[in-house]
């Protein structure tokens, strides 16, 4: 059931909601000579939008219990073509095995997933039509960057899985920067205090106007504290989405630190540039020649500034623009020289590791990735590791627990092998199974913490079948 | 009755064999040990009189042959006939030999106080000793309060007003002993007191006071023990359910002791209880074949399995003696100077804080464990020491090795003040620690006692000081001499284990004879391993030991020292010695599948190694991930020890929730958690308890080639690892960090050459925090230079402390990923 709320707390974000300013006083152009009464916004909002707001009801393919488990979630979403092009959160329509979703409390029909971009969370649908059906309302998009604190706004959904609800609010900052983990580096958002609930993911944020400004995304859990995609990122993404299935992106391997960073209480001098904190080993920034502590100025001679935190997600999108496996040139300063490097970008690849879930074994084992799982993937760049371990189950009786890195399995034909994918784990575990004569027991070692060691999984007991 | 044994301090009164009354078969003493002449005194046996052979056949056929014997033969039953009678006429003449020696109890409020108090020592093993006197003395007054009984022992009338009563060797509880009366079979009472202490037999005599002392039975005065003459042996015991019923026993006979009127009108139910102590049988009394008494057979104090002692008592009252206000007088003088040579000394430990402030912080929490055991002690630890010479005291007990590394101050007090000491060492060979006291006077002890050639039995009085109810005192009590250790020397062997180390010993004049030391064997590794390597020795075999046998020890103790037993710093207490490796237990499935069930003896012995550190024993000894080891051995410290896989201990929780739970959050932020577990494993404490520079050999099975080898290494130091890694605590930026430590370099994938440091603490609230720096946090620069070790951290803070700075900026490092924080300098 959700909405992802993340529960951000911790002083980082709530230093930056301190940080950021107040309401911005209006320029008052905006609003003058037009009424503002409430009963007609409302009532425009609700008789643009109202029409295309979805109620999605995917079902889920969760690895995360140690088995594959289904669940029905629940979010929202929004009609953007009358053939059914439809939107919503990534975190909504992901692993999704089948999806519904039911359009005005009159209709409900399948939809496929088009495309899904995990880094800012948006996800493309096609809803499944009848024949004949005739073209379906869409919601028009409005100008986020024209949006200002104080604004009224809607956000409109299915929080709790009440199917078309209304709430109101207005918005509270129009870069809010909340990248400071894995996701979430490529856009800023939109803040308001409409509510946002779970359910509420994925539907529309409209203005007074009745265009969609943002796409509700995130509670923080605290009253009054709702993030919304805005509407021009969401834009450009969808199209991406809708032409290409993902959004395919650079990765250099740079961590950047804007120049002033009050989160983190650090500040350089100058207002040119984005620095270079860190540069991962091995990567094509290292492989160019970029050394932590770099001041990147340019890139192919375009001027690159981060000054604040908030200018980050600019940079990296410039960045992640850049095609992969084509040298960029880089102007960087190091010590009071300025230098130029070349620096060939690579495909960022997945997001996430993939899913399998080794029934007989009782767990589940996920790859490992850069993104999703950076404290693993420090240890091992290429590699599985436990999702899930099921209670009861196979797995826990020979302790194996979440977290743990398999390093090496019997491969069935008399040797050990050293695991790297899901997909070899998954060839080993089909071979094994597929052998009535083998002993149910399989030597494998593990990772765990700083260290490894062998155990014996042994699966002569089928606990789904005793389940049942 | 109860027999209060309890009113000794520990009774050792002989237990009839069963628990049923039956009388006790004594064999006879040999002539050539036994006092048999008269007029001469005894010679000193050797080892004691020596068993005889007993005329046991009568009494056990006696004892055998049951009253419902059938007629086997009229002969048989004529002799049956004759015993009867015979053991009627010794049991009635028992009657006339045997008296009750009726105590009655004094109420003494220190005593109560005493004991009450004491219950706050908890103490374990040998010395245990004063706990079971305050035990049993509050046992004795309780008894006297609540049930108003008196303690009846018995006794033998020797001659005219005269009555012996056994000295088990314990010493009676004479601080409460109250009113004495005599009572005799008919029951007549006559008040008496303790007028002598037997020194070649193990007896207290009473003399009556007053007119018209009990007469003595007629005693054989030519009787030759193993003359092959006859005899059967009585004893006067009470009824263990009754303690008001007394019986004379002869070869399984009852006879009520008390023939008096009053007696008679007693009740008795069935049921007697078993198992309850009842009185003692002895002393006993061999009566002839014509019902005369004998001699009496003391038995409670013997070495071993000899043979009770038997006496004509003429011989035995001139055997040699002193009279009870001479050993009181005595006893006096030696309490006073006990007193004199004693010291107090206290102990004042360590306290480690900063262990808990550290997070993740799974050093091992050094606690003092204190004089007393337990494992939490108190931060400071006293006792008594008794000074030896040169200003040195010798204190006999032990703290144990941890606490030993864990003392800060030691001092001693002299007159009133407390002056400083210094801790010289701890014994290892005995049970017993030195210190020093510079500059000052101390009284010692002086005139030793050469203690060979004692006659056995002989009394001592053992006397030590301790601090009770507010003041100093020294009890002295007495203890009866056995023999001469076998094959140990010069040491004594007293009847009761339960002198308490480092009391003085005086002889009855009152001269320094000897202390009581305990003594220790070398632990082996097996013993080491057993205790979890943590250096706990057992308690020594307690002796007494004439002082000559130790003074060679205490004139040069530093060659008996234990060298590793000494006050350490904190870091210096963390070192360990090492072997190189992180290992997990190896289980009976996972033997069997890689093929040494056989070696790992279905998975109990072995210890699967999972990584192997750089520039280590291990790995010079070509020992790899996945290796198995299975035994070590060190030179000098007995046989090799298995490797049980139950040592390895949980292992299973490193690294798990420290990864898993901050895996989704907080990249880049710091948090991450410690995935490297404590040096201090079974392995290393063991290595490090047998001490560096010692001959070790590890077997192993090579999983290379399933082989099994053994290599040797000497015993050494292993760098400092991260928990015993001094820390450099910078106050004002709120921080501490502590140089990368092999293992932590290990567990993280750094290569030796990277430099940095890492954050092992940081406050709440400092400019640390702010900065978003966390525990386990890597630090690789400040201010563009590397920080390669915690000086040139402490450097480069302090450089930018002068250059008047604001802030320093740090190049941090967690999982990887860099990037920069400037921490503000100071307020």
């Amino acid at each position: 059931m959700t909405s992802r709320l993340h529960l951000l707390a911790g002083t980082s974000l709530l230093l930056a909601a301190a940080a950021g300013c107040g309401p911005t006083a209006t320029s008052g152009g905006k609003w003058s000579g037009r009424s503002a009464d409430f009963r007609q916004i409302i009532e425009r909002a609700k008789g643009r939008v109202y029409p295309a707001i979805v109620f999605v009801k995917p079902i889920r393919e969760e690895f995360s219990g140690g088995e594959k488990q289904k669940m029905e979630v629940f979010g929202s979403g929004a009609i953007i073509s009358t053939d059914g092009l439809m939107f919503t959160n990534a975190h909504v329509a992901e692993k999704a095995a089948s999806i519904r979703v039911v359009l005005g409390d009159k209709e409900q029909y399948p939809a496929n997933l088009v495309g899904l971009d995990k880094e800012t969370d948006l996800a493309l649908l096609r809803i499944e039509l009848p024949a004949g059906h005739p073209p379906l309302p869409v919601v028009e998009f409005g100008d986020s960057s024209r949006v200002s604190e104080g604004e009224f706004v809607m956000a409109m959904g299915s929080p709790f899985g009440f199917t078309r609800s209304i709430s109101f609010g207005v918005i509270s900052n129009t870069r809010r920067y909340i990248g400071f983990r894995g996701q979430y580096k490529y856009n800023l958002w939109l803040q308001t205090d409409a509510a946002i609930n779970p359910g509420n993911s994925g539907g529309p944020l409209v203005d007074s106007e009745g265009r969609v400004v943002g796409i509700n995304t995130l509670g923080a859990g605290g009253e009054g504290l709702g993030f919304a995609i805005p509407s021009n990122t969401a834009r450009a993404v969808l199209e991406t989405l809708r032409e290409k299935g993902s959004v395919p992106r650079a990765w250099l391997g740079l961590d950047l630190q804007p120049l002033k960073d009050f989160s983190q209480n650090t500040f350089f001098d100058g207002d040119r540039g984005v620095l270079a904190a860190g540069v991962e080993d091995p990567s094509p920034a290292r492989e160019g020649g970029i050394q932590n502590g770099d001041l990147i100025l340019a890139v192919n001679g375009r001027p690159l500034d981060a000054v604040y935190v908030e200018d980050l997600p600019a940079v990296r999108c410039r960045l992640a623009e850049l095609p992969a496996g084509a040298p960029a040139e880089f102007t960087v300063r190091r010590k009071g020289q300025e230098l130029k490097l070349a620096v060939t970008p690579v495909d960022t690849g997945e997001f996430e590791g993939e899913d399998f879930d080794c029934k007989r074994w009782n767990m589940t084992v996920k790859g490992i990735s850069r993104y999703a799982t950076p404290q693993l993937y420090y240890f091992r760049k290429q590699g599985v590791y436990v999702q899930g371990v099921r209670w009861p189950g196979n797995a826990q009786d020979a302790g194996i627990q979440a977290g743990d890195i398999i390093m090496s399995i019997e491969d069935g034909k008399g040797g050990t092998v050293e695991v790297a994918s899901v997909r070899q784990l998954r060839e080993i575990y089909e071979r094994l199974m597929a052998d009535p004569k083998r002993e149910k027991k399989v030597l494998l070692s593990i990772k765990r913490g700083a260290y490894v060691r062998p155990l014996i999984l042994d699966y002569r007991r089928d606990y789904k079948e005793e389940s049942r | 009755m109860r027999m209060s044994k309890s009113f000794r301090s520990r009774s050792r009164w002989a237990r009839p064999a069963s628990g049923a009354v039956l009388g006790l078969v004594l064999s006879v003493a040999a002539a050539a040990a036994s006092p048999a002449r008269a007029g001469e005194p005894a010679e000193p046996p050797a080892a004691g009189p020596a068993p005889a052979p007993a005329p046991a056949a009568d009494g056990a056929a006696a004892a055998a042959a049951a009253p419902t014997a059938d007629g086997a033969g009229g002969e048989e039953r004529d002799k049956a006939a004759r015993d009867a009678e015979l053991r009627l006429k010794v049991m009635e003449a028992a009657r006339r030999t045997f008296v009750r020696v009726v105590i009655t109890p004094r109420w003494d409020e220190d005593c109560l106080l005493e004991s009450l108090t004491r219950s706050d020592y908890s103490g374990r093993g040998a010395w245990d000793q004063a706990g079971r006197v305050a035990a049993s003395r509050l046992d004795s007054l309780m008894q006297h309060e609540t049930a108003r009984q008196a303690i009846t022992v018995p006794g033998v009338l020797v001659g005219r007003g005269l009555a012996v009563i056994e000295d088990d060797g314990t010493g009676w509880e004479w601080k409460l002993v109250g009113k004495v009366e005599i009572v005799d079979a008919s029951g007549r009472r006559w008040p008496a007191k303790v007028a002598r202490l037997l020194t070649r037999a193990s007896a207290y005599v009473f003399e009556t006071e007053g007119a018209e002392p009990p007469a003595p039975p007629a005693w054989r005065s030519d009787f030759k023990l193993g003359a092959g003459e006859r005899v059967l042996s009585a004893s006067l015991l009470a009824d263990p359910a009754d303690p008001n019923r007394w019986f004379v026993s002869c070869a399984g006979a009852l006879l009520p002791f008390d023939s008096s009127p009053a007696s008679a009108d007693r009740l008795t139910f069935a049921g007697r209880s078993q198992g309850e102590s009842g009185s003692g049988a002895s002393p006993g009394v061999f009566f002839d074949a014509g019902g005369r008494p004998a001699c009496v057979a003391l038995q409670s104090v013997r070495l071993d399995n000899d043979a009770p002692a038997a006496w004509r008592p003429a011989e035995m009252l001139e055997s040699g003696s002193v009279a009870w206000a001479d050993v009181e007088k005595v006893q006096a003088r030696v309490s006073a100077e006990t007193r004199r040579v004693s010291y107090k000394v206290r102990f004042e430990f360590r306290v480690d804080k900063d262990d808990e402030e550290e997070p993740g912080g799974m050093a091992a929490r050094f606690h003092p464990r204190g004089l007393y055991g337990g494992d939490s002690g108190p931060q400071d630890a006293e006792a008594f020491g008794v000074s030896i010479g040169g200003g040195r005291i010798f204190i006999p007990r032990m703290l144990d090795g941890q606490s030993v590394r864990m003392l800060e101050k030691v001092a001693v007090k002299v007159g009133d003040e407390w002056r400083p000491a210094v801790f010289a060492g701890a014994f290892r060979g005995l049970v017993g620690m030195l210190v020093e006291v510079p500059g000052a006077r101390l009284e010692e002890l002086s005139g030793f006692l050469d203690t060979k050639g004692v006659p056995a039995m002989t009394p001592f009085v053992y006397c030590q000081a301790e601090e009770l109810l507010g003041e100093v005192r020294a009890e002295a009590r007495t203890v009866r001499y056995l023999a001469m250790h076998r094959g140990h020397g010069d040491r004594l062997r007293p009847n009761a284990h339960w002198v308490p180390p480092g009391a003085l010993l005086f002889d009855l004049k009152g001269s320094l004879a000897g202390m009581a030391v305990s003594e220790r064997a070398e632990p082996t590794l097996f013993q080491l391993a057993g205790s979890n390597g943590l250096g706990g020795y057992g308690d020594g075999e307690m002796t007494l030991s004439g002082f000559s046998a130790h003074r060679e020890l205490f004139s040069d103790p530093t060659r008996a020292f234990e060298p590793s037993w000494r006050p350490m710093t904190r870091q210096e207490q963390r070192r360990l010695c090492w072997l190189g490796v992180e290992f997990e237990p190896v289980a009976e499935e996972l033997a069997e599948r890689l093929g040494c069930s056989r070696e790992t003896r279905g998975g109990q012995v072995g210890l699967i190694v999972s990584t192997v550190y750089p520039g280590s024993p291990a790995e010079k000894l070509g020992i790899r991930a996945q290796d198995i080891l299975l035994r070590l051995g060190v030179d000098g410290l007995g046989e090799p020890v298995p490797l049980m896989a139950r040592y390895a201990g949980a292992t299973d929780a490193w690294g798990r929730s420290a990864m898993l739970g901050r895996m989704g959050a907080m990249a880049g932020m710091g948090g991450m958690g410690r995935t490297w577990k404590p040096r201090a494993n079974f392995l290393t404490r063991l290595l490090t308890e047998a001490g560096p520079g010692r001959k070790a050999h590890v077997t192993f099975l090579a999983s290379a080639d399933r082989k099994v080898k053994t290599g040797s290494f000497e015993v050494g130091w292993a760098p400092e690892d991260y928990d015993s890694a001094e820390r450099l605590k910078d106050e004002k930026l709120g921080l501490a960090v502590k140089p990368i430590t092999y293992e932590v370099r290990t567990a993280l994938g750094l290569k030796p050459e990277d430099p940095g440091v890492i954050v092992s603490w940081v406050e709440q609230g400092s400019s640390a925090q702010v900065a978003r720096l966390a525990p386990f946090t890597l630090v690789l620069g400040v201010d563009g230079r590397p920080a390669g070790s915690t000086a040139e951290f402490a450097k480069a803070v302090e450089d930018a402390r002068k250059q008047k700075k604001d802030s320093v900026r740090l190049q941090v490092s967690v999982m990887g990923k860099c990037r920069f924080a400037d921490l503000k300098l100071g307020e």
